[in-house]
C-alpha cells in the first residue's frame, strides 16, 4: 500500500479552499500552513494565464527529510505516508531545510493566537495538540484515513481537483488518473525524493 | 483500510455509531490516532454526553445553501467541514466556508448589546458604546419603534443584506407595517433584467454545462468566484474537461478564463458594441439561423406598426404576416412556418414591419470594423466567435430526453456584474445577448440557457399576446411595484419600475425628502447582514444619512460602518450558532450553471446549534425579532408576525395567539414542504439531508412545458416601450415632468427604455483626456462579499495576504507600468473624477493595458474594527451615485463601476 | 593547587577584563537559553529554520577543529612554532566544541530529548555523524589534554576526526537538495574556514610573532574569495538556475550587504592589513579578527542564501531576534570563558612569559563577539 496524491491542475482555481480546511482540520496556529495554492502567472498580454500550484508534503518515496533526521522522528510508514512522531522529534529543523518543497512547519509556540487579547476558545480547544519545539507538516490527515475518509483537503476541494488513495491499488482513482496521464509530473524530480503526490 | 477512500461511505457512519455507544471507544480510537501529535483532543478527557458531529449549515456567503458538518467538543466548535452527503456540495466547502470558525470566535465582534453616549454621530466619531442588557436594548428599542408603528409605520426602513436574509425579517416588517424593505445587496449587481425579460426565472442566466459545447462568458465567472463550492464550479471544469469551449470576454484574466479555450480582452463599457457586431455578423454575413425558432418562439414575426406597438387583430391578438396566403394572421396560426420575418406590409392601412426586420434593420451599421474601435477586439475575431458560435448551435439537431425530443442548441451567453454595471450600455449589452442566443434557439432548451431557478411550467407561460411573461424586477409591465402617489416607498422603486435593488436611494430620501416627493421622514432605521455604507458607492452620503436618521439600531456581527453609525447595537450570532434553519438563498443549487444533482432540488437546510456555547453574549437576530415583535404587540392575532409567517406554512401553521419559538419555526417550515411527519430531531449528521427533487431529466427543461410554438420569447422588447410609456403617464399624473436627480437629462433616462438594442454609451466612455484609464472590480474566491465578515477573517485574510499576491492589489498591465514609470509593489493613488483610491500595484499581463484592476471589496473598516479590514485598496470610492453623473443606471439601478481614471504615484 | 592559585592573583592585578567580560556573555547567552525554555522558540526569528545559532555553531565546532589541527601541525613538526603551544590548543579546542555543543542544545526544540542520539541514531543523518565525531573528537581532546606524555600519533588522531567534523559539517548542507547548498565545495570551504579562525585567533592572541602563521592567513583569505567566486560561477552558467537566483541575492539582493561586507570587511581587509609590511602587531591582530568576523558572516551568508529561496518562490527575509543574538554571543562568550577557565585551572606552560600571552590570544573571540554584536 502506497498512498499518494493525484493534482489536478486543470482543475485547480487557486481558491485555497484546501489551505484553510486544513487549518481546522489539522488545529494549526496563525502562520502556520500545511497546505497552501501559490498564485502565479505566465505569458505576455493577451496570451497570459493565471495558475494555482498546491503544495504540500509530498510524502516521498525517498523522502530527504526522513534521511537526514538524527533521530528517526521522521520516517515513512507502512502504508506510504511520510509521518513525524511528536514524540521523538528533537526539534534540530534539519528535516525543514532539506525538504525541497518547505512544506514542514516548525511549532514554535502553542499559546498563542490570531488576536492579541489571547486565545480564543476555539483555539484554546486545539493548540494544545501541537507540540512546541517540534516539526509539524501535513499528515495526510491520516485520522481522517484511517476513518476510510479522504483528507480534508480533498474533500473540500470545490473544484474536485484533488484525488488521493493507494497507488498501488490498480483500481483506485489515483492509479487510474496516473495511468491515463502518463506525464503526470512531481515537483522538483531532480531532488531525487520520488514525492508521491503527482500533478497533471 | 479502504483502497479508495472516496467510494468508501461507511466508515463515517460506523465511526460515529462507536462515538455515540461508548466514549471509550472514541478515546481509545484516538489514542491510537494520537501516534503523530494529531486528533488526540477527544482523547485528553472523556467526551461529553453532547461531544460529536453535528449538521449545519454555511452562510458565509449569498447562496448560503453548503452543508456542513459542526465538530462540537465541551461546546467549542473544533471542525467545520463540507457535508458528503450535502446534494449542493457533495463535501466541498469554499475558502469561507472552511473559515468559518474564525468568524464564531473573533474577539472584534460585538460581544454585548451596546448603547450609544455620543449623540454625535460619523465614522470618525468615537460612539461612546456603554454595554446593556438585552432586555433595556430591546426594551429601548421598542420604546422608539411604538410611536413609528401608530403614526406611520413607513419611517421605519429596514437594511438587510446577504448576511442575515431571513423570511422573519419580512414576517416583521409586515406585521409592524412598513413597506420599507430595503435590500443593501444588489447596486453592484442588477444584471438580471434582460434575462428576465426574456426568459428566465431567477437571478441568473445559467448555461447547461452538461450540454453545452460553446459559451461565451462575459466578464464574470461561472463558478469559481461566488460559492464556488456550489456545482458551477465543478460542472464548469467537468465541461472544458468534456471539450466544452468557453471564451472569456473581460478586461481581466482569471484562473477560470485561464482554463477556457480563450481569453479576448475587452475595454470596459463597450461589451455592447461586441454583441451588436456579433450579431450583426450572424445577420449579414452568416445567415445561419434558427429560422424554426425565431418563427414559431419568438416575437420575431409579430407585426410592429410605426408607434412600435404590435399590430392587433379584433381580438387583441398580435399578428403575423403569412406569405404564403397573403394576409395578416393572429400569432396562434399553426401556419407559423409560413409567417415572415422579413418584409414591409400594410395591415388595415397601417405600414409594419415584422419585428425581425426591425431587429435586423437596426443591426445594420454595427460592423466589426465599426466595433473594433469601442472594443481594441479585432473585426476578425469577433467573426470567428461569431461563426464558432452558430456552428456550434448546431441548428435543427434534437435530443431525445426521457422521450420526450427537445432541440438541442448546446451554446449560450453570460453576461454579469462586470459588463453590466455601466449605465444604459451595460443593460443594453445583455439584451443582444439574448438576441444572440435567440436567434440559434438556445433558450431554455438542452445545451441552451436557461434560468436558474427550479423548472416550473409556468416560467415560459405566455400573456394574451402569446409572449413569455416577464417576472422579477421585468415585471412591471405588469407592475410588480404598484405606483402609488406620493411615494410610498423610501428607496425611489417608483421612479425605476424595472430596477434591480435601490439602497443608494436612501441618503437621498433620508437627507432631501422634499427633492424626492416623500410626504413622510424616516424615522428609524434597522439595519443588519450587509454594508451599505461602505458597499453603497457613496461612503460619505451614507454616513451623512445613517447619521440624520433619529434612531437607528443594527443587528451586528462586528463593528462594521453600520454599528459604529448606530444608537442600539444587537450582537447577532456568528451563523454557526443560530439553530434554526436556512432556506438558501434567492436561488436553489446551482446558481451559475445547470446540474442534475441539484436542478429541480428542494433540501431543507438544517442547523442544530444547540450544543454549542456562545462565546458572547449574542443572539440570533430572528429570534430577537421575535421577541421585539412580542414587545411590540404585533406577534399574535391575525396580522401578527405570527400570521405573516403562516403564509408560507399553510401545511403545518404556528399557533397566531402566543410567541414561537425558531424550533416550532424550522419545524413548521420542514412540515409544510417535506411533510407532516417529517421532524427537527430526525435530522442528525448521520441522516443527512432532507430533500427531494421535483423534476429531474427532461423535467428539468423548461422547454418541456410549452414545447413548439407554445410560447415566444421576445427578441422584440416590447415590455421596454411599455414601461416607459405607462411611466412617463403616472409621471404627468403625478404633476412631473421629471424623475428627480434628472433633470434636464430624461432623453438618457429614457434611452436604454428600448424595444431594439442600439449602440449607447455609459457616462464613463468618453472621459475628459485626463482620464485615460478604466478601473474594473470583480470578486474573487476567497473575498467575494462582505457578509459574512470575510475582510475580518483572520484565515482568510493570512491566506489571501500569503499565498495571492495579486489579492489586496490594484492590477496594472506590463506596458501601461512602464508607459508611466510604475513598478511592482509601488504605492499608487487611483482617481476618478468622484474619488480616490491609494494601493499597491501588482503589475501583470493579466490585465486590458487601458485598465486598472481592482479585486474584491477591501479597503474599508470602521474605526472600532479589526484593523486588517482596512487592507487593500478601496474601489467603491471611485464610483459614484449622483444621477447628475448618471452615477446610476436608469434601467436596472445598477451604479455605474467602470469609472474612467488616472494613476499616478504616492 | 599553589600554582594556579599564584596566577589567579597575578591575572587580577593585571586587570584583565577578559574572564569577567566573557563570563557575562556567558551568563547573557545562558539567561537567552532560560528564556527560551520558558517561553519556548517563538523568541526566535520565525522566518527560517536555521539562523545565527547554526552559523555560531558552525564556526565554534570549526574553530575547536581547527585548533586541534593546528596542535597537531606543532607536534608533527609542520608549524614547530606551535609546540609549545599544546596544553593552550587542546583547551581552546576543548572550550570551543563544548560552547559548540551548547549553541546545538540552544537550537533544538526538545533539548531534552538529544538522548534519542543514542536511543534512535539514523546513520544516513549527517547529524548523528556530526554528534559522533564531536563526542569522540572531545574525548580524544582530553585524552591527550590529561595523558603524561604526548604522543603525536594519538593527536594526529584527534586531528583526524577533527577534520571529520568539518567535513561532516560542511556535507549537513552540501547534501541538501536545496540547490544553494547542494555544493562538493562546501566542506573544502567549512575546512579552509576551520584553519583560518584557528590561526587568526593565534594570531589576535600573539600579534605578529607568528610569522608563518601570518602567511598561512594571507595565502587562505584570498582563497576563500576565490571558493565563492568558484560557485557562483558554476552556478550561474544557466542564468535561471536557482543558484543564480541565490547569487542575486547575495551580490545585489537582500544579503548583498552582508556578502560585501564580509568581501571588503572579512577577506580584502584583513588581507591588506596583513600584507602591510610596516603593520604593527595591533594591525595585525585586528586583521584576525576581522578574518574571524568575517567566517562568521560567510556562514550567516551562506545558511541563509541557502534557506531564503523558498521552493514556491519569492525571497524569506532574516534577522535574528534580541534572544538569539544574545544566545549567539552567549556561546561565544562561553569558547572564551571556558578557556580562560580551563588556562586558570589547570595551568598550561611551563613559562609564565607565554601565560600572559595566553590571555592576550583569550581576547580575539571576545573582540570578535563585540565585531558581531556590531
Amino acid at each position: 500500500m502506497r498512498y499518494g496524491m493525484v493534482i489536478s491542475l486543470s482543475r485547480c482555481i487557486g481558491c485555497n479552499a484546501c489551505s484553510i480546511a486544513c487549518k481546522h482540520e489539522n488545529g494549526t496556529g496563525p502562520g502556520v500552513f500545511w497546505r497552501k495554492v501559490i498564485i502565479t502567472e505566465s505569458g505576455k498580454y493577451p496570451q497570459a494565464a493565471m495558475h494555482a500550484l498546491p503544495l504540500l508534503c509530498n510524502h516521498c518515496e525517498d523522502p530527504s527529510c526522513a534521511k537526514v533526521c538524527p533521530v528517526k522522528a521522521t520516517k515513512m510508514d507502512a502504508n506510504g505516508m511520510v509521518t513525524i512522531d511528536a514524540k521523538k522529534c528533537i526539534g534540530c529543523r534539519y528535516c525543514m531545510t532539506a525538504c525541497p518543497y518547505n512544506v514542514r512547519a516548525y511549532v514554535r509556540s502553542n499559546d498563542k493566537g490570531y488576536f492579541d487579547e489571547g486565545l480564543t476558545e476555539y483555539e484554546k480547544a486545539v493548540y494544545g495538540e501541537h507540540k512546541v519545539g517540534t516539526v509539524e507538516k501535513c499528515t495526510f490527515c491520516a485520522q481522517r484515513v484511517e476513518e476510510g475518509k479522504n483528507p480534508a483537503c480533498v474533500q473540500t476541494c470545490p473544484a474536485k481537483a484533488l484525488f488521493f488513495g493507494d497507488l498501488d491499488d490498480p483500481a483506485s482513482q489515483v492509479a487510474k488518473l496516473l495511468t491515463d496521464n502518463p506525464n503526470a509530473k512531481t515537483l522538483k524530480p531532480e531532488a531525487g525524493t520520488k514525492p508521491k503526490v503527482f500533478y497533471i | 483500510m479502504s483502497k479508495d477512500s472516496l467510494a468508501n461511505k461507511m466508515s463515517r457512519r460506523t465511526f460515529l455509531k462507536v462515538s455515540a455507544a461508548t466514549a471509550a471507544a472514541v478515546a481509545a480510537g484516538d489514542q491510537l490516532l494520537g501516534g503523530n501529535g494529531v486528533g488526540v483532543l477527544e482523547a485528553n478527557a472523556a467526551p461529553a454526553a453532547d461531544d460529536g458531529w453535528y449538521p449545519g449549515v454555511c452562510k458565509m456567503c449569498m447562496q448560503g445553501d453548503c452543508q456542513q458538518r459542526v465538530h462540537v467538543v465541551d461546546g467549542v466548535v473544533v471542525k467545520v467541514e463540507g457535508d458528503p452527503q450535502g446534494r449542493q456540495n457533495f463535501g466541498a466547502l469554499c475558502p469561507r466556508g472552511n473559515a468559518s470558525i474564525m468568524q464564531m470566535y473573533n474577539p472584534w465582534r460585538v460581544k454585548k448589546p451596546l448603547k450609544r453616549t455620543n449623540p454625535q454621530k460619523g465614522l470618525d466619531v468615537d460612539p461612546g458604546f456603554v454595554e446593556i442588557s438585552w432586555d433595556e436594548a430591546l426594551q429601548t428599542v421598542a420604546d422608539r419603534l411604538k410611536p413609528i408603528k401608530e403614526s406611520d409605520p413607513r419611517k421605519l426602513v429596514c437594511v438587510s443584506g446577504f448576511g442575515v436574509r431571513s423570511a422573519l425579517l419580512g414576517n416583521f416588517e409586515q406585521a409592524f407595517g412598513t413597506p420599507n424593505d430595503v435590500p443593501s445587496r444588489g447596486s453592484a449587481c442588477a444584471y438580471h433584467i434582460a434575462g428576465h425579460i426574456t426568459h428566465q426565472r431567477g437571478p441568473d442566466g445559467v448555461p447547461d454545462l452538461d450540454r453545452c459545447n460553446y459559451f461565451i462568458d462575459v466578464g464574470h465567472t461561472l463558478g469559481p468566484n461566488i460559492a464556488n463550492s456550489s456545482p458551477g464550479t465543478r460542472n464548469v471544469l467537468d465541461a472544458i474537461e468534456r471539450g466544452c469551449k468557453i471564451i472569456d470576454i473581460d478586461p481581466r484574466c482569471s484562473q477560470e478564463a485561464s482554463k477556457y479555450a480563450e481569453w479576448v480582452p475587452i475595454r470596459p463599457g463597450s461589451e455592447l458594441a461586441f454583441f451588436l457586431a456579433m450579431l450583426h455578423t450572424m445577420l449579414y454575413e452568416i445567415g445561419t439561423l434558427d429560422i424554426w425558432y425565431l418563427k414559431a418562439r419568438t416575437n420575431g414575426p409579430y407585426l410592429i406598426d410605426p408607434e412600435g406597438e404590435f399590430v392587433k387583430d379584433g381580438s387583441g391578438k398580435p399578428l403575423m404576416w403569412n406569405e404564403a396566403a397573403g394576409r395578416a394572421v393572429p400569432f396562434d396560426t399553426p401556419d407559423y412556418m409560413d409567417c415572415a420575418l422579413e418584409g414591409t406590409y400594410t395591415v388595415n392601412g397601417v405600414t409594419c414591419h415584422p419585428a425581425f426586420q426591425l431587429v435586423k434593420d437596426q443591426m445594420e451599421e454595427y460592423t466589426p470594423e465599426w466595433s473594433e474601435q469601442h472594443t481594441t477586439i479585432s473585426a476578425a475575431t469577433v467573426r470567428r466567435i461569431a461563426n464558432d458560435f452558430v456552428e456550434h448551435a448546431q441548428i435543427g439537431a434534437t435530443v431525445d430526453i426521457d422521450g420526450f425530443t427537445f432541440p438541442l442548441r448546446p451554446v449560450g451567453i453570460v453576461s454579469e456584474r462586470g459588463p453590466y454595471q455601466h449605465t444604459n450600455e451595460g443593460p443594453m449589452q445583455d439584451f443582444v445577448t439574448k438576441i444572440i442566443c435567440q436567434m440559434v434557439g438556445a433558450i431554455e432548451v438542452p445545451g441552451g440557457m436557461s434560468g436558474c431557478s427550479m423548472p416550473h411550467p409556468d416560467w415560459l407561460k405566455p400573456d394574451e399576446e402569446g409572449i413569455r411573461i416577464a417576472n422579477y424586477e421585468a415585471g412591471a409591465d405588469y407592475f410588480g411595484y404598484p405606483w402609488s402617489w406620493p411615494l410610498n416607498f423610501a428607496d425611489l422603486r417608483q421612479f425605476y419600475p424595472v430596477s434591480h435593488t435601490l439602497v443608494w436611494a436612501l441618503p437621498k430620501t433620508i437627507l432631501e425628502p422634499e427633492k424626492y416627493h416623500m410626504d413622510y421622514r424616516i424615522e428609524a432605521l434597522m439595519s443588519c447582514g450587509g454594508g451599505p455604507v461602505r458597499s453603497g458607492f457613496d461612503r460619505e452620503a451614507f454616513e451623512k444619512a445613517w447619521a440624520a436618521v433619529p434612531f437607528h439600531f443594527v443587528f451586528a456581527l462586528t463593528y462594521d460602518e453600520n454599528a459604529i453609525l448606530a444608537d442600539i447595537v444587537l450582537p447577532d450570532s456568528s451563523f454557526l450558532e443560530k439553530d434554526t434553519f436556512h432556506g438558501g438563498s434567492s436561488a436553489p443549487p446551482g446558481h451559475k450553471v445547470m446540474v442534475d444533482s441539484s436542478r429541480g432540488l428542494n433540501v431543507f437546510l438544517f442547523r442544530d446549534a444547540s450544543k454549542i456555547t456562545k462565546p458572547y453574549d449574542s443572539r440570533n437576530m430572528d429570534e430577537v425579532l421575535v421577541d421585539l415583535a412580542d414587545k411590540l404587540g404585533i406577534m399574535t392575532g391575525p396580522d401578527g408576525m405570527a400570521a405573516k409567517a403562516n403564509n408560507s406554512l399553510r401545511n403545518a401553521p404556528l399557533d397566531t395567539g402566543k410567541k414561537f419559538t425558531l424550533r416550532e419555526w424550522s419545524e413548521a417550515s420542514l412540515k409544510q414542504t417535506y411533510g407532516a411527519d417529517k421532524k427537527l430531531d430526525d435530522i442528525t449528521d448521520e441522516s443527512g439531508p432532507v430533500y427531494f427533487y421535483s423534476t429531474r431529466g427532461a423535467k428539468n427543461y423548461n422547454y418541456y412545458y410549452q414545447p413548439d410554438n407554445q410560447t415566444r420569447t421576445p427578441i422584440y422588447y416590447i415590455n421596454l416601450l411599455r414601461v416607459a410609456k405607462k411611466f412617463k403617464e403616472n409621471l404627468e399624473a403625478a404633476g412631473l415632468s421629471e424623475v428627480p436627480g434628472w433633470e434636464g437629462d430624461m432623453d438618457y433616462f429614457f434611452e436604454a427604455f428600448t424595444p431594439i438594442p442600439k449602440w449607447m454609451t455609459c457616462p464613463e466612455f468618453n472621459p475628459p483626456p485626463e482620464y485615460d484609464l478604466w478601473a474594473i472590480n470583480w470578486k474573487t474566491p476567497m473575498a467575494p462579499f462582505f457578509c459574512g465578515d470575510t475582510f475580518g477573517n483572520v484565515w482568510l485574510h493570512e491566506t489571501m495576504k500569503k499565498f495571492d499576491p495579486y489579492e489586496f492589489s490594484i492590477w496594472i498591465n506590463t506596458a501601461t507600468a512602464e508607459e508611466k514609470g510604475i513598478k511592482d509593489g509601488d504605492k499608487v493613488c487611483v482617481e476618478s473624477r468622484y474619488g480616490k483610491a491609494e494601493g499597491y500595484v501588482k503589475v501583470t499581463e493579466l490585465i486590458h493595458p487601458e485598465v486598472l484592476g481592482f479585486p474584491s471589496g477591501h479597503g474599508a473598516s470602521s474605526s472600532k474594527a479589526n484593523p486588517i479590514t482596512a487592507e487593500g485598496p478601496y474601489f467603491n470610492a471611485l464610483c459614484n451615485i449622483d444621477e447628475k453623473n448618471r452615477g446610476v443606471d436608469p434601467l436596472t439601478a445598477g451604479v455605474e463601476s467602470g469609472p474612467a481614471v488616472k494613476i499616478y504615484k504616492v | 593547587m599553589t600554582n594556579s592559585a599564584s596566577n589567579e592573583a597575578k591575572r587580577s592585578t593585571a586587570g584583565n577584563l577578559i574572564l569577567p567580560v566573557a563570563g557575562l556573555l556567558a551568563v547573557i547567552g545562558v539567561a537567552c537559553w532560560v528564556v527560551q525554555l520558558i517561553v519556548g522558540p517563538s523568541v526566535l526569528a520565525d522566518t527560517i529554520p536555521w539562523g545565527v545559532y547554526i552559523a555560531a555553531f558552525f564556526l565554534l565546532a570549526g574553530a575547536g577543529s581547527g585548533l586541534v589541527m593546528m596542535a597537531a601541525a606543532g607536534d608533527w613538526g609542520i608549524l614547530p612554532a606551535l609546540k609549545d603551544w599544546r596544553r593552550s590548543l587542546l583547551i581552546g579546542a576543548a572550550a570551543s566544541y563544548i560552547a559548540a555543543g551548547f549553541m546545538i542544545l540552544l537550537d533544538l526544540g526538545q533539548p531534552v530529548r538529544i538522548y534519542n542520539f543514542f536511543v534512535s541514531p539514523n546513520f544516513t543523518s549527517m547529524f548523528v555523524w556530526d554528534f559522533l565525531f564531536l563526542l569522540v573528537t572531545v574525548v580524544l581532546v582530553l585524552i591527550c589534554f590529561f595523558r603524561k606524555e604526548t604522543s603525536k600519533w594519538l593527536l594526529g588522531l584527534t586531528a583526524v576526526t577533527a577534520l571529520g567534523i568539518v567535513l561532516i559539517e560542511g556535507w549537513i548542507l552540501a547534501v541538501n537538495p536545496v540547490t544553494v547548498w547542494n555544493s562538493a565545495l562546501i566542506p573544502v570551504v567549512f575546512l579552509v574556514e576551520a584553519i583560518v579562525v584557528a590561526v587568526a585567533v593565534l594570531l589576535a592572541a600573539k600579534g605578529d610573532a607568528f610569522e608563518s602563521l601570518k602567511k598561512i592567513l594571507i595565502g587562505l583569505l584570498p582563497l576563500l574569495l576565490i571558493f565563492s567566486l568558484i560557485e557562483m560561477f558554476a552556478g550561474n552558467y544557466m542564468g535561471a538556475s536557482q543558484e543564480a537566483a541565490g547569487t542575486k541575492l547575495l551580490l545585489t539582493g537582500s544579503l548583498a550587504p552582508f556578502y560585501w561586507g564580509w568581501v571588503v570587511l572579512g577577506v580584502a581587509l584583513p588581507f591588506v592589513l596583513l600584507l602591510w609590511k610596516g603593520a604593527r602587531a595591533g594591525a595585525v591582530k585586528l586583521a584576525a579578527v576581522l578574518a574571524v568576523c568575517g567566517v562568521l558572516l560567510a556562514k550567516i551568508n551562506l545558511l541563509v542564501a541557502g534557506q531564503a529561496l523558498p521552493f514556491e518562490g519569492g525571497t524569506i527575509g532574516y534577522f535574528p531576534s534580541i534572544v538569539e543574538i544574545g544566545g549567539m554571543l552567549g556561546g561565544l562568550g562561553l569558547a572564551v570563558f571556558l578557556f580562560v577557565l580551563g588556562k586558570n585551572f589547570f595551568g598550561d606552560a611551563p613559562a609564565a612569559v607565554e601565560a600572559s600571552a595566553e590571555t592576550e590570544e583569550a581576547k580575539a573571540p571576545a573582540e570578535a563577539e563585540t565585531e558581531a554584536e556590531a
